[in-house]
């Protein structure tokens, strides 16, 4: 082991060395200042921990030993942010990705909540996030989604999970809507034999651990739609429904593997959480029909856990009241509408309001699909003259 | 619309936890085995790594105090959220809470009183950084799936 580590550290040195005149070039450049400053954060954070491994090989004794392989671990995840996410993407960040850029950007100083300084893009992979620096998150979009309004509600949900991230007592208190729902069924009592309530109590149980699974990692996703239906409203539904039918999943079907909650909790939770001013309007029931009839025959399998008790309109209702809540607290603005109608989609003209460009965009798509191709590049050219440049 | 996001957010928090306690650990180990001018250590920086571990052990110990079930537990603060996950883990290997309980209290009183701590002690945190390093290992796994 002792050999190990030695070989080890020669070899991190070589890295760090490395790494630290790829961030130097980032430096250099000054384009992400903000994210370099962090970068180099990351790599003292580092060189720290080659240190503490290079003195457990000066002085091996078998309980630090134990110590250095933790070390390891903590390096590699500090190496994977660097070398897997942030440097390729700030090298190979192309002049569509900074023109892209800046509609993150004008979303970002739209919202107003959320800590990020500074951003970066990388075309080629669907709609993620990587917020390994909070303050400085990436962003991957499909190719040529720079020329395209189709599919850009998908943002928001990734915007949400920097919202979430930024606020750990809002993990912390969806955490506690789902135990205490539990908990009240659980003490509710039923005229069924104690065999049978036993199973009850223990079905309960697994849902807790099924919704709190890997900290929660199923209702930071529901948090991030419920975020996104209240900022853009009936266009993030639709967006979603698209994503939804594309991808044929079983929306009534949950899994253990799956990090997401179902399709079909998913979609009642959105049409759930759109603001008041649209909820009642005819796209958005439009937009029901064509889920429903999606849907439908689409069974609830005979799991050992009913779907029922694990994704009931009860608990969604209750955390859409408590994230619409922390939404307000917070100051997120909430789509008003109104629904642009057809005239008003077609002559659309405040482009920088884009959660209403996003929601003419799907009117006019409805109502005219064979001439939105030429108004969606005349609104796409003229939201990139209107953006600001820095 | 990936698990990336999520999964960042959780490995960031996870790796943060593991880190301090590792730290803690070796720092206390370090300072057990008489080579604190190897690590360039001082009194004052073991003084913080033994407040720090008390102090994570004492959430465990006032969350294994609970009867019935613990995932019905409703966790105040993101630290002690942390630390129902910890204690989750630690009833699935099925030793009896009382037992686990017994070895926190011991560890914290021998932290306090700044007593060289007992073979047990140093099984119990070995135990909670295990926990802590397999939870950031897979996480680093699914990471290099995305």
């Amino acid at each position: 082991m002792r050999a190990y580590l030695r070989a080890k550290c020669a070899q991190l040195e070589i890295e760090l060395n490395r790494l630290q005149d790829y961030i130097g070039q980032q430096e250099r450049d000054a384009t992400h200042p903000v994210l370099v400053s962090d970068l180099k954060d990351h790599l003292c954070q580092m060189q720290r921990l080659c240190r503490r491994l290079s003195a457990i090989a000066e002085n091996p004794d078998a309980a630090l030993l134990k110590r250095a392989h933790m070390y390891l671990r903590d390096y590699a995840y500090l190496q994977t942010s660097l070398r897997v996410w942030y440097l390729p993407a700030c090298f190979y960040e192309t002049d569509t990705d900074r023109q892209f850029g800046r509609i993150i950007r004008h979303l970002n100083s739209r919202l107003g909540v959320t800590p990020m300084e500074d951003l970066i893009v990388s075309h080629g992979r669907f709609f993620t996030t990587f917020p390994g620096i909070l303050r400085a998150p990436i962003f991957y979009v499909p190719f040529a989604q720079h020329q395209s309004l189709g599919d850009l509600p998908a943002l928001y949900h990734e915007v949400g999970h920097i919202v979430y991230q930024h606020n750990p007592l809002f993990a912390t208190e969806l955490q506690a809507v789902v135990i205490t729902h539990y908990s009240e069924l659980a003490r509710r009592t039923s005229p069924i034999p104690s065999v049978q309530q036993e199973e009850r109590l223990k079905a309960l149980s697994w849902c807790v651990q099924y919704w709190n699974w890997r900290k929660a990692i199923r209702i930071q996703e529901l948090f991030c739609d419920i975020f996104a239906a209240n900022v853009v409203g009936p266009a993030f539904i639709f967006s979603w429904i698209d994503l939804v039918m594309r991808q044929a999943g079983e929306p009534y079907q949950y899994s253990e593997c799956d990090e997401h909650p179902p399709d079909g909790f998913r979609a009642t939770t959105c049409f759930q959480a759109l603001p008041a001013a649209c909820r009642d309007a005819p796209l958005v029931e439009w937009m029901q029909q064509v889920f429903t009839q999606y849907v439908s025959g689409k069974l609830q399998r005979r799991d050992p856990v009913p779907y029922a008790m694990l994704c009931s309109t009860e608990l969604m209702e209750k955390l859409v009241n408590k994230v619409s809540e922390h939404l307000e607290r917070i100051g997120v603005p909430v789509y008003a509408g109104p629904i642009p109608d057809q005239s008003q989609a077609q002559d659309f003209a405040d482009v920088l309001d884009l959660e209403g460009l996003l929601n003419a965009a799907v009117v006019k798509l409805l109502a005219d699909p064979n001439g939105y191709n030429s108004w969606e590049s005349e609104m796409v050219r003229r939201l990139y003259a209107a953006l600001p440049t820095a | 619309m990936s698990l990336l996001a999520a999964l960042s957010g959780k490995s960031t928090s996870d790796e943060e936890i593991l880190s301090q306690l590792n730290e803690a650990v070796m720092q206390l180990q370090a300072d057990a085995l008489g080579k604190l001018d190897a690590f360039a250590l001082g009194k004052k920086e073991i003084e913080q790594s033994r407040q720090n571990v008390i102090q994570l052990l004492e959430i465990l110990q006032e969350l294994l105090s609970q009867t019935g079930d613990l995932q019905f537990v409703i966790p105040d603060t993101p630290q002690e959220s942390a630390a129902k996950d910890i204690v989750l883990k630690l009833e699935y290997r099925g030793r009896p809470r009382a037992d686990w309980l017994e070895d926190i209290h011991s560890a914290i009183s021998n932290l306090r009183d700044s007593k060289p701590l007992s073979d047990s002690d140093w099984v119990l945190l070995e135990d909670i950084v295990d926990i802590l390093d397999t939870e950031l290992a897979e996480d680093l796994r699914e990471l290099s799936r995305q």
